[in-house]
């Protein structure tokens, strides 16, 4: 808990703190930057967008060689709201809701009155999250322009499911095949959510208040999936890719 | 460089390093040997082969409330200390018993070989089951004395390598109706039909379910528990300590009216100790030939019947037609494989360790501190996913064991059955 405050109070230092930096936005502006129809210094910018998101789990398999985490694709959508002190530089936060997914599968051989027989099992986690990023914006060019995002998120492990298929175990079916809602465990499941953002995006204006945005976003999950039980713990954390296209509206 | 573009680097500069930075935050993958192929050359790393394997595929760790990590606390440095000092038998055997005790999946038992002595140690800490066995014999003869007993077959196993069994019939509620009885030692009843089973070993099972085209798992054919004239049926299964999970459905299945949804089971899935799969109902479906008419069943359990023989108990006890009648089952409902190769290479859970240690009491490395846990691989649960592991199944009418009345020639356990089924109270 006192990492994840920690962490909070890092990105809160990398954006908020940069505007304290900031004398008014306004008075910095020049007859050169005041020409720029997709510049708004000094105005907060609304926008909307929704894409792919490409999940991947990382956890350690240690000795269980059958084991793989397979990335899942899916899709996400949100908006965000940005401040621009500079014309360079703006502060961006939002509300997105990110399937982080994966796939686990065990595939082997085994070998029963010397016939091989092939296990194979495999199970789809799909886990919601609510994630507010927190990033710098930092951008360049005339009309078109080009971004670099870099900040942090935090999130809630909001909801999640299981489906998959498997040799029945002690059933008498031939195959068993399953698709249920997850059962969060309080002591076990930490559904707190917090990372490192960072991205690369364009924006296209449209008209002196509207434009498009493509992004593309790297969700680096740092806190674990799972509340440390024992001396021995295996993390797992998420790792998200996003494409994301939308559009803004600056007020 | 203007001010503005010195602190636009800066902050993109630092904001690279502070994200860098952070990046290093992930904790590291857990790196750890399987168990299961863990060669040992001290007590110390016996010990922590046997502790490490029991915290990652430990099925139980849901329930358990044993601390793990206090019991490596306090016994890591002893185990050092045989190490430098040596150690005695007794001191040795009585450590380990420290370390599991309390766990409680009650088929536990640790195989351990000390390369120092070229001896295996069998350590077991649930509770050591009464000692029954002679009065076991007792109850069939004391059956084979009841008052209008017909059609009396048994086969009792004196070569160790088939299940004994037991089938007469008895009279029922009303004239010329009949309770089948069936008893049988183990669930390992596929024996029976290997090709070098004596055909008389399969007679009790063929006079209850019938002939079949094979072998009894057809279901009920031309046995006496079909016929018209048998209106009851009781299944004794006193003293009977499990075996073959897979022989409950055809051995219950057959007896049931339409497929039957018992329980759950799951079993770990990850290295950490809350990771599990998802729960798998646990079904019956009735052979082709079943029993086409529901008849009512009464289940004789005592404390020595485990495993299979719970779970086969609370089923016949769950079944709208079942009453279980007896005394409280030992509480070992886990079910397992300690075929290493077909279940922990492959779920990486349950047994593991050294299967000759566990199955020819040598190990496969002599010199090796060698280990064999055998413990349960699968949960199971009823279906209101309530755990009986170390409670046991509870009878609907509580008969407890009397020796003594058993030695007289009374079995107050059967004679309750007999009485049940022929007044319906």
């Amino acid at each position: 808990m006192k990492k994840n405050f920690l962490l909070l109070l890092t990105f809160l230092a990398l954006g908020f703190g940069l505007t304290a930096q900031t004398s008014t936005p306004q008075m910095q502006q020049t007859a050169g930057e005041e020409s720029d129809v997709f510049s708004p210094v000094g105005r907060w910018t609304l926008g909307v967008d929704a894409g792919l998101v490409f999940n991947t789990l990382d956890a350690g398999t240690a000795y269980m060689k059958n084991y793989t985490y397979m990335p899942r694709l899916s899709f996400s959508y949100g908006f965000n709201l940005r401040y621009q002190p500079y014309k360079w530089l703006a502060l961006r936060t939002g509300l997105y809701y990110i399937p982080k997914d994966y796939v686990l599968m065990q595939v082997d051989s085994i070998t029963i009155n010397d016939k091989i027989e092939v296990f194979a099992r495999g199970e789809m986690a799909q886990n919601g999250y609510l994630n507010v990023p927190f990033m710098a914006d930092l951008s360049i060019g005339k009309k078109v322009r080009y971004h670099l995002f870099l900040g942090g998120y935090m999130g809630y492990w909001l909801n999640g499911s299981r489906s998959g298929g498997a040799l029945p175990l002690m059933s008498v079916r031939d195959s068993y095949e399953y698709s249920e809602p997850y059962t969060f465990d309080k002591s076990r499941d930490n559904r707190f959510d917090a990372g490192l953002t960072y991205g690369l995006g364009i924006s296209i204006p449209c008209s002196k208040r509207v434009g498009i945005d493509v992004n593309m976003h790297w969700y680096y999950g740092l806190t674990d999936l799972q509340k440390r039980l024992s001396r021995q713990h295996n993390p797992q954390y998420n790792t998200s890719f996003l494409l994301l296209v939308g559009a803004t509206y600056t007020l | 460089m203007t001010h503005r573009n010195f602190s636009s680097a800066r902050l993109i500069t630092c904001s690279i390093i502070t994200l860098i930075l952070f990046s290093s935050c992930r904790k590291e993958k857990l790196d750890i040997q399987s168990p299961n192929n863990r060669r040992c050359s001290t007590y110390l790393e016996q010990f922590e082969a046997i502790w490490e394997g029991l915290d990652h595929t430990y099925v139980m760790w849901d329930t358990d409330t044993v601390d793990w990590d206090a019991r490596y606390e306090k016994y890591r440095p002893i185990f050092a200390s045989f190490d430098a000092n040596g150690v005695d038998s007794a001191t040795y055997v009585n450590t380990w018993k420290g370390v599991i005790n309390g766990l409680l999946d009650h088929h536990m038992t640790l195989f351990l070989w000390n390369p120092s002595e070229g001896h295996k140690y069998l350590i077991k800490m649930a509770p050591h089951l009464p000692s029954r066995v002679t009065k076991y014999a007792t109850q069939v003869e004391i059956l084979k004395r009841q008052s209008g007993i017909s059609n009396f077959i048994e086969y009792s196993d004196t070569t160790g390598k088939y299940v004994s069994s037991v089938f007469c019939l008895l009279p029922g509620k009303s004239t010329g109706k009949h309770i089948a009885y069936l008893r049988l030692s183990e669930f390992n009843m596929s024996t029976l039909f290997d090709k070098s089973a004596p055909a008389d070993a399969r007679a009790p099972f063929r006079a209850f379910y019938g002939d079949g085209d094979t072998a009894w798992f057809t279901g009920v054919t031309n046995g006496a528990v079909g016929k018209s004239d048998v209106e009851s049926i009781i299944i004794d299964l006193r003293g009977n300590p499990g075996g073959s999970v897979s022989e409950i459905s055809p051995f219950i299945g057959s007896l049931l009216q339409n497929m039957f949804h018992w329980g759950y089971t799951r079993y770990k899935q990850g290295l950490n100790r809350m990771d599990y799969t998802v729960w798998e109902p646990l079904e019956f479906e009735c052979p082709r030939s079943h029993l086409k008419e529901a008849k009512p069943i009464v289940v004789l359990s005592d404390a020595n019947s485990v495993s299979c023989a719970e779970l086969s108990t609370y089923i016949l006890k769950t079944i709208p037609n079942g009453t279980f009648i007896g005394e409280s089952t030992y509480g070992g409902t886990c079910a397992l494989s300690p075929n290493t190769d077909v279940t922990f290479n492959l779920f990486y859970t349950g047994c593991f360790g050294d299967q000759q240690l566990y199955e020819k009491n040598k190990p496969t490395h002599p010199e090796d501190f060698s280990y064999f846990m055998y413990s349960g691989t699968y949960q199971v649960v009823t279906t209101e996913y309530k755990s009986l592991e170390g409670v046991g199944v509870t009878p609907d009418i509580e008969v407890p064991y009397n020796d003594s009345e058993l030695s007289a020639g009374v079995d107050s356990q059967l004679n309750r059955a007999l009485q049940y089924l022929r007044t319906g109270k």
